[in-house]
């Protein structure tokens, strides 16, 4: 229920034994590994974990091109599929088959892409030549004649009548072969004497000298041929290729075994080359919690007889690693502190705390019973049918348990699936944020008020263990009589003793905000300067007024989606079948959109509003030496 | 519903119904566009953070749906959904174009605030998936307002024609 306790590990082995030893913990899970002391910086371990870095990238690469092919479900939720010790073993003695098929895959994809590169030119040239196909001869038949020169060329269409008018009758004759846009392609032949009045008449028309480019002594047609033979050989080609790929990725899964092996291996070079090393020894510290401190020892030295293990509170000046341990219940709030920042080692954990609050705020904006019964009955069916482990399910339960206080709210408010069934039992419950939507906004003050007491509960809880009870009065204590007066100051009746707990409390602030300071008149004005904090109070608690507003929304858009579907029921039959499926979609797309706000307006009121008060971050992850992989979950050999 | 012989404060109120709608619409569209092609570039870089960056992109899709809501308010209390639209004098529609006003500026402006806050934590994202948590909280930041606007124009809107 709290911050896990750390200790100090330092083993000090043979190094005959280290990969042993470094197996033995990496097995065992619960040893993070870090930097060794400054002393011996001197001894660091020269051992390289490099050598797997490339075949892990080229893996990823493989499996990344080989994706579509893929059938293993995607581990959203940590089921990853089970490999047994023996089937490892088996993959990594296969270990240079499988890279050779990554290499083959590499060549596949390097051909590709000349392939690539040779279609792109191929139809470039035969989109080219496309227009020259009616031309019936090669290059080498247009060659000049003894009394005729002959060459190819284009003009625009629309001239061509007029060239021919021009030209009538004298020894020349101009042919359309084909057209390319708005340009006839022509083939002229003229008599040599004839040659220059015709070439000049031709270029008064716009005529320019163009010939199909690289078709030697083919005509364009038979050029064109084999540009289509090239292709369609590309083609088949690729086919092949697509072929081989498929066969390829029957191995995808030895890929991923062999992946996560080379990762565990990669892991336990990283942990070693923290380590600090002689010729015969070997040092290595880490952070071990430390209810499995005694074990790990045990198990360590039953490994290695002639090891040292040492265990050790840690010192004033260490920072040991963060981890929390909550019940099933809280312990699914937790990712919403692990999104903003895991608190210091020597502060407190406020899942606890954190969690009914969210449920509660959740269920506030939310606040539609149907939409939080669906959630409170679909997603625990869904834990159960995928058999998603308590570790990875955290997110899901958190919304189960939102979707629970989401029924609440939705009968306070009286919202079930958009419509509002429940009858008015007093006059203000259920509430009405249509009618009466001054209830609601007191409502959502009130509970905010909470929240941020609760807050400042837990800032006070924090110095005193610390042994500061002056900071308990002057920063808590003080503020929380500034604020409970100035709300009894609003009602009549406890105007007068509200004034008297405002004073007091301001006046603790006053005295007691800068405590270190001697200097009365520094203090005094410091104090001021904390006065003034009263305006982000406001601001705080106003924005508990976002609970209204969301729970708003969720409501009146169920009602306007439940009156535009009302019109459509009112046709017959198929009018209302239609209806029962709008009715369907549009209520999942309502709970789909809320549920997201309600997910991210619930963490900000944590974040800003609620941890503003006490919170202190800066907590680093505990990341031991373990099993955990990217694409399945290796048995070790002991575990079976 | 006869739509020639309104009365001049039917007219408003539609305008104000238009208005709200429109104006938070041109922002959420706005928004969603610009977080989702900051999206789509994030994701060729590094598509396992693809669904976070969905809900980053989702998050300025909001303000569109407040002017709706605050939109169909006006439709459904000027009876204008009953099909038969109620008498509006040109006081009470004038109010309801004010009360459409601050979920239509507010809307608007932040949504493509919004979008902007979200596609720099989509960046983030990209580059550092664990702090997604973060990008989601900075982008909502920008939200607070669009829902003070929403409230208030809820509670103008809803009170005009009591």
């Amino acid at each position: 229920m709290a911050i896990v306790e750390m200790q100090r590990l330092t083993l000090l082995a043979l190094k005959s034994d280290r990969k042993k030893l470094l197996s033995a913990l990496q097995a065992m899970g619960c040893v993070e590994v870090t930097e060794a002391p400054d002393e011996v910086q001197e001894y660091a371990a020269q051992a390289a974990p490099a050598h797997h870095a490339q075949h892990l990238t080229d893996i990823r690469w493989a499996l990344q091109k080989l994706a579509k092919y893929d059938t293993d479900p995607k581990p959203i939720f940590g089921t990853f599929p089970e490999i047994d010790h023996e089937r490892a073993q088996d993959v990594l003695a296969r270990s240079q088959d499988v890279l050779g098929l990554i290499r083959r895959l590499e060549a596949i994809e390097r051909r590709r892409g000349e392939l690539l590169a040779d279609e792109v030119r191929v139809r470039a040239a035969k989109d080219a030549l496309e227009p020259w196909r009616g031309l019936e001869v090669s290059m080498r038949d247009l060659t000049s004649l003894k009394t005729t020169d002959q060459f190819l060329g284009a003009l625009p269409a629309r001239n061509l009548p007029s060239v021919l008018d021009a030209l009538h009758g004298q020894p020349v004759t101009i042919t359309q072969v084909g057209q390319d846009r708005d340009r006839a392609l022509v083939h002229v032949a003229a008599h040599k004497s004839d040659v220059e009045a015709v070439r000049q008449a031709l270029s008064a028309h716009d005529f320019t000298r163009e010939t199909p480019a690289d078709i030697e002594d083919r005509t364009p047609a038979q050029a064109i041929a084999a540009h289509e033979a090239r292709l369609a050989q590309v083609e088949a080609e690729r086919g092949a290729l697509d072929e081989e790929t498929a066969t390829l990725a029957q191995a995808i899964r030895d890929m991923k075994v062999l992946h996560d092996l080379f990762e565990l291996e990669q892991k336990q070079a990283v942990a070693m080359q923290r380590s600090a090393e002689t010729d015969q020894a070997f040092l290595l510290r880490g952070w071990v919690p430390k209810r499995a401190g005694a074990a790990v020892r045990q198990q360590l030295l039953n490994l290695s007889p002639s090891a040292m293990v040492a265990l050790q509170e840690p010192q004033e000046d260490e920072n040991p690693s963060v981890q929390l341990q909550n019940g099933p219940f809280v312990g699914s709030f937790e990712p919403v502190v692990e999104g903003f920042s895991l608190p210091d080692y020597r502060s407190v954990d406020p899942t606890a705390l954190m969690a009914p609050f969210y449920a509660t705020l959740f269920g506030m904006m939310l606040s539609d019973a149907g939409y939080g019964l669906l959630m409170a009955i679909a997603i625990p069916i869904y834990i159960k049918v995928k058999k998603i482990k308590m570790d990875y399910s955290r997110m899901l339960r958190l919304l189960m348990y939102g979707g629970l206080a989401t029924i609440i709210w939705g009968i306070a408010f009286n919202t079930v699936f958009g419509f509002n069934p429940v009858p008015q039992i007093t006059s203000w419950f259920p509430f009405d944020p249509v009618n009466r939507p001054l209830e609601v906004m007191v409502l959502c003050m009130g509970v905010g008020v909470l929240h941020l007491f609760a807050g400042l509960g837990m800032a006070a809880y924090m110095n005193i263990k610390r042994g500061d009870p002056l900071a308990v009065l002057g920063d808590q204590v003080g503020w929380a009589l500034l604020l409970v007066g100035l709300g009894l100051m609003l009602l009549p009746d406890t105007q007068r003793i509200g004034q008297i707990l405002a004073l007091v409390g301001a006046g603790l602030i006053l005295l007691l905000t800068k405590r270190g300071e001697r200097n009365p008149i520094k203090r005094i004005f410091g104090g001021l300067g904390a006065l003034y904090g009263i305006s982000s109070w406001v601001s705080d608690i106003l924005s508990y007024m976002r609970l209204f507003g969301m729970g708003l929304a969720t409501g009146v858009i169920g009602m306007v989606f439940n009156q535009l579907i009302g019109m459509v029921w009112a046709g017959g039959i198929f009018a209302k079948a239609v209806a029962v499926v709008l009715f369907v979609f549009s209520h999942l797309f309502n709970l789909g959109i809320n549920a997201l706000g309600a997910y991210v307006h619930a963490s900000r009121l944590q974040y800003i509003e609620f941890f503003g008060k006490f919170f202190e971050d800066g907590g680093k992850p505990f990341r031991p030496l373990d099993m955990k992989t990217r694409y399945v979950s290796i048995q070790s050999a002991k575990a079976q | 519903m006869e739509l020639i012989g309104l009365q001049w404060g039917q007219i408003l109120a539609l305008v104000g119904a238009a208005l709200a709608v429109i104006l938070s619409g041109i922002g959420s569209s706005k928004g969603v566009g610009l977080a989702g092609q900051t999206a789509a570039g994030v994701a060729t870089e590094n598509p396992e953070v693809a669904g976070k960056l969905l809900i980053l992109q989702l998050l300025p899709a909001t303000q569109g749906i407040y002017g709706f809501l605050v939109g169909v308010i006006v439709l459904i209390n000027t009876g204008v959904l009953a099909g038969q639209m109620v008498d509006v004098s040109v006081t009470q529609g004038l109010l309801l174009v004010v009360g459409c006003l601050p979920v239509g500026v507010i809307g608007w402006y932040s949504a493509v605030k919004q979008a902007q806050v979200a596609a720099s934590g989509m960046l983030l994202t990209g580059q550092r998936p664990d702090m997604s948590g973060r990008a989601i909280t900075m982008t909502v930041m920008v939200e607070t307002y669009a829902v003070f606007a929403l409230l208030v124009s809820f509670l103008i809107v809803n009170s005009v024609m009591g």
